[in-house]
């Protein structure tokens, strides 16, 4: 590695990985400071029972990732239909309008216990609440990408004979791309925050279920690596939007999408 | 403060300044003289380090080599000497038009009693009194550049450093603000230092024009400017202008073909 | 020009109303209609009131539980309230840290980035587990919500300022303070009425969230516990509240905008 390259791995990677070091290595040492390893359990007593209850939590992600990935899938299609529905079509922009706005201001999580009374329990409610979280995002960034299309190439293009499909193809589509990712990014974050919260109502199964035990010291040492979980599953799937977003859209800069 | 400062000869002398580890040269020796109230102005090429210059003069960064003095006083790097106008307005936003001319004078602890007085009466002299209260988001650009002028002015300074003020403006305003420059500085009495790419806007204004080369900059001619003051449109269709005009036109011209093949390579 | 520009000045406040007004009667007409549709068909279908519950009964509920509701809200308040003080002033100060420290911008602003993806509000249930059931789990879910948009809009807004505006305060001779004060404060001040905005909205519905693991008193579990007792009139009610909670966080700070940051232009 040459020396500028160690220099700055020295430099900007070395200090928050310090910090990060020292923050776990003090949160090991707690219970030496008289702080019980019930209430907090030390890191290396998370490892080991994720470790040792791996099935546990295996069963219980599951049920999470499949709320999730329901309730994503859903909410991308309804988004994206209605981003569409709001920029092609003028009365798709009059019907929709005033339900976007509304859902805007509603907090959907809120509506959580509703929802589980209206739908009992199981994962359609938790499906549903994700939907609705992530379909506005969505919306919001993909109309907002589609009209952002530089008007002046549009017209260029028009001028060229080229028909409607050729100029969505070739020029709204494209800039529409990072909204869209944006929107994406947003999405998966929440669908994450949407599916677990869910399940802190009502009951059944699930990562949020587990956050919940707190009755016996292996309830909390999995309460504690149900959030460890969470945590991970958040910052992969973010990181996994991103990468793509890095491979479909090379020219980005760095700042773009975080 | 302000009592304190000297209305003496500025002197820069003998001023090198490069950059990126001496690969970059933007100065060479520069030596440059303003008479306490003459209006010199500095012509040259883009790219030619007129713009290092003038932050060198202003104290807002230190050469290389050599000094910058002012009545004999060394003053390289030091801020406070200089009155500053940039090509941009530099009026800040959330600043109403008042508070923006009186900004300088903020600094300096001087309380608005004094300077809002002092204040109203440049905006009313400029037509910009009833703005006084508007941010400088609803003014036009002219508009915003008298602004500019005015905290120019209040600010009191010995010497006036101008660095392309007019050239963002269309050319009617332009012609209108040059001769209000010419007023100020023949009321005040200021000693002006004029950066400017436009020949004729620098004979035009000028008691004398130093050229500058292509970079690295070096100041390789300087001009007197021997036209009868107070100037008005009409100086320019003498012809003694036209020859300091094509005489300085002819020293450009070459350093800015260095400069353009310089940026091909 | 200018004249046109100064007058625009003036007119914004009355067609900013007029134009919130025409942007909201749709949605309000339709909402109107969907009030009406509910009522007539709970009733027509004989909804039982455990699963749906009419709007005049839930109307009712709130009138007739006045007290319970208020008790439960204003411990909720007191959680945002809290939490968005701590949040804010725990946020300014990373700002101000990471922009004029360059070793604790290296050693933080990386934490910061990364760390704001991971959902602050799954540590409810850890916080009640170590902090009680008490408001102070809560105010801490809330206080990081908040943290975040203030830190990251805060290093932004400060960074905004233009270098060539603290130029020409260098040259009056400013000192480093005045520079602060007169340059970078204002610049950062847009950015930051930004992040309260985003901070209030969140605090909402992280107060109410973080007490459904576990909570004395709250309009959040209120909702979970009614839930249980299929008082669905009284979650819808409690729901109700946290709408308007929302929107009120949502509008409040663009109306104060105006008179912090006068100088921005209308949209």
């Amino acid at each position: 590695m040459s020396a500028p390259r160690l220099r700055t791995l020295a430099v900007d990677v070395i200090p928050p990985l310090l910090i990060v070091g020292l923050l776990v290595a003090a949160w090991e040492s707690l219970p030496s400071f008289g702080v019980n390893n019930r209430v907090i359990p030390p890191p290396s007593l998370v490892l080991a029972t994720l470790a040792d209850k791996a099935g546990v939590y295996a069963d219980n992600l599951m049920t999470t990732l499949s709320e999730m990935v329901i309730g994503f899938a859903l909410g991308l299609v309804v988004g994206l239909a209605v981003a569409f529905a709001t920029v092609y079509s003028s009365i798709g922009r009059r019907v929709i309008a005033p339900f976007v706005v509304t859902s805007q201001t509603i907090p959907v999580i809120a509506l959580a216990p509703l929802l589980v009374i209206l739908f009992g329990v199981g994962i359609e409610p938790r499906a549903i609440i994700v939907t609705l979280g992530v379909f506005f995002p969505i919306a919001l960034n993909t109309a907002a990408g589609l009209r952002s299309a530089d008007r002046e190439i549009v017209n260029l293009l028009k001028s060229f004979g080229a028909d409607r499909r050729a100029i969505f193809r070739s020029v709204e589509l494209p800039s529409a791309l990072p909204y869209i990712f944006t929107g994406v990014q947003i999405g998966v974050t929440y669908s994450v925050i949407g599916a677990v919260v869910a399940e802190w109502v009502g009951s059944g199964e699930g990562l949020g279920k587990l956050m919940l035990l707190r009755q016996s010291a292996l309830g909390i040492e999995l309460s504690y690596g149900a959030v460890v979980l969470t945590a991970i599953v958040a910052l992969v799937l973010f990181g996994t939007v991103l990468l793509i977003r890095r491979r479909v859209m090379p020219w980005e800069t760095r700042d773009a999408g975080g | 403060m302000l009592e304190a400062r000297s209305q003496g000869m500025l002197r820069v002398e003998d001023v090198s300044k490069s950059f990126d580890a001496g690969r970059l040269v933007a100065l060479e020796n520069v030596l440059l003289e303003a008479r306490p109230k003459e209006f010199v102005s500095l012509v040259g090429p883009s790219g030619c380090g007129k713009s290092t210059l003038f932050n060198i003069i202003a104290g807002l960064i230190e050469p290389d080599t050599g000094h910058v003095s002012l009545g004999g006083a060394d003053i390289t790097g030091t801020t406070g000497h200089v009155g500053y106008m940039l090509q941009r307005d530099l009026l800040l936003p959330w600043r109403t038009v008042l508070d923006n001319v009186v900004v300088g004078l903020d600094v300096q602890g001087v309380p608005r009693s004094t300077s809002y007085p002092k204040a109203r009466d440049l905006l009313a002299r400029f037509g910009l009194a009833r703005f006084e209260k508007s941010y400088p988001s609803a003014l036009s650009g002219g508009m915003r550049q008298r602004c500019a002028l005015i905290r120019t002015i209040l600010y009191d300074a010995p010497v006036f450093l101008l660095d392309e003020p007019f050239s963002a403006l269309d050319a009617q305003t332009r012609l209108l603000m040059q001769e209000w420059l010419l007023d100020v500085w023949d009321s005040l009495g200021k000693t002006v230092v004029y950066i400017t790419h436009d020949v004729d806007e620098a004979v035009f204004l000028s008691d004398r024009v130093y050229a500058m080369s292509a970079r690295p900059g070096r100041l390789i001619a300087s001009v007197n400017v021997d036209l009868h003051r107070p100037r008005d449109y009409s100086a320019r269709l003498e012809p003694r202008f036209l020859e300091l005009k094509t005489q300085l036109v002819e020293i450009i011209r070459s350093e800015a073909e260095k400069s353009m093949a310089a940026e091909l390579i | 020009m200018a004249t046109t520009r100064a007058a625009r000045g003036n007119d914004r406040s009355s067609s900013g109303l007029r134009s919130a007004v025409h942007a909201a009667w749709p949605p309000l007409a339709v909402f109107v209609v969907a009030l009406i549709a509910w009522e007539v068909g709970v009733r027509a279908l004989k909804v039982p009131a455990g699963l749906i519950p009419a709007p005049s009964r839930v109307v009712n509920t709130l009138a007739n539980q006045r007290s319970l509701f208020l008790e439960n809200l204003g411990t909720t308040l007191s959680e945002i309230v809290l939490g968005f003080v701590l949040g804010f002033a725990a946020g300014i100060l990373i700002a101000v840290l990471v922009v004029y420290s360059p070793p604790i911008r290296r050693a933080i602003y990386p934490l910061v980035i990364v760390t704001q993806t991971i959902p602050i509000v799954a540590l409810a249930p850890l916080l009640v587990i170590i902090l009680g059931f008490g408001i102070a789990s809560k105010v801490v879910i809330v206080a990081l919500g908040v943290f975040f948009p203030l830190a990251l809009n805060g290093i932004a807004g400060l960074r905004s300022a233009d270098r060539e505006h603290i130029n020409l305060l260098r040259s009056f001779s400013a000192s480093r303070v005045q520079i602060f004060r007169m340059v970078e404060v204002p610049a950062a001040t847009p950015y930051l009425m930004t992040g309260v905005q985003i901070g209030l909205v969140y605090s909402v519905t992280g107060a109410v969230v973080a007490e459904w693991p576990g909570a004395e008193s709250g309009i959040g579990i209120l909702m979970v516990t009614q839930y249980a007792l299929s008082r669905t009139d009284i979650v819808l009610g409690a729901v109700v509240i946290v709408t308007v909670m929302a929107m009120l966080m949502f509008s409040l700070p663009r109306l104060v905008r105006r008179r912090l940051v006068p100088w921005e232009e209308a949209p």
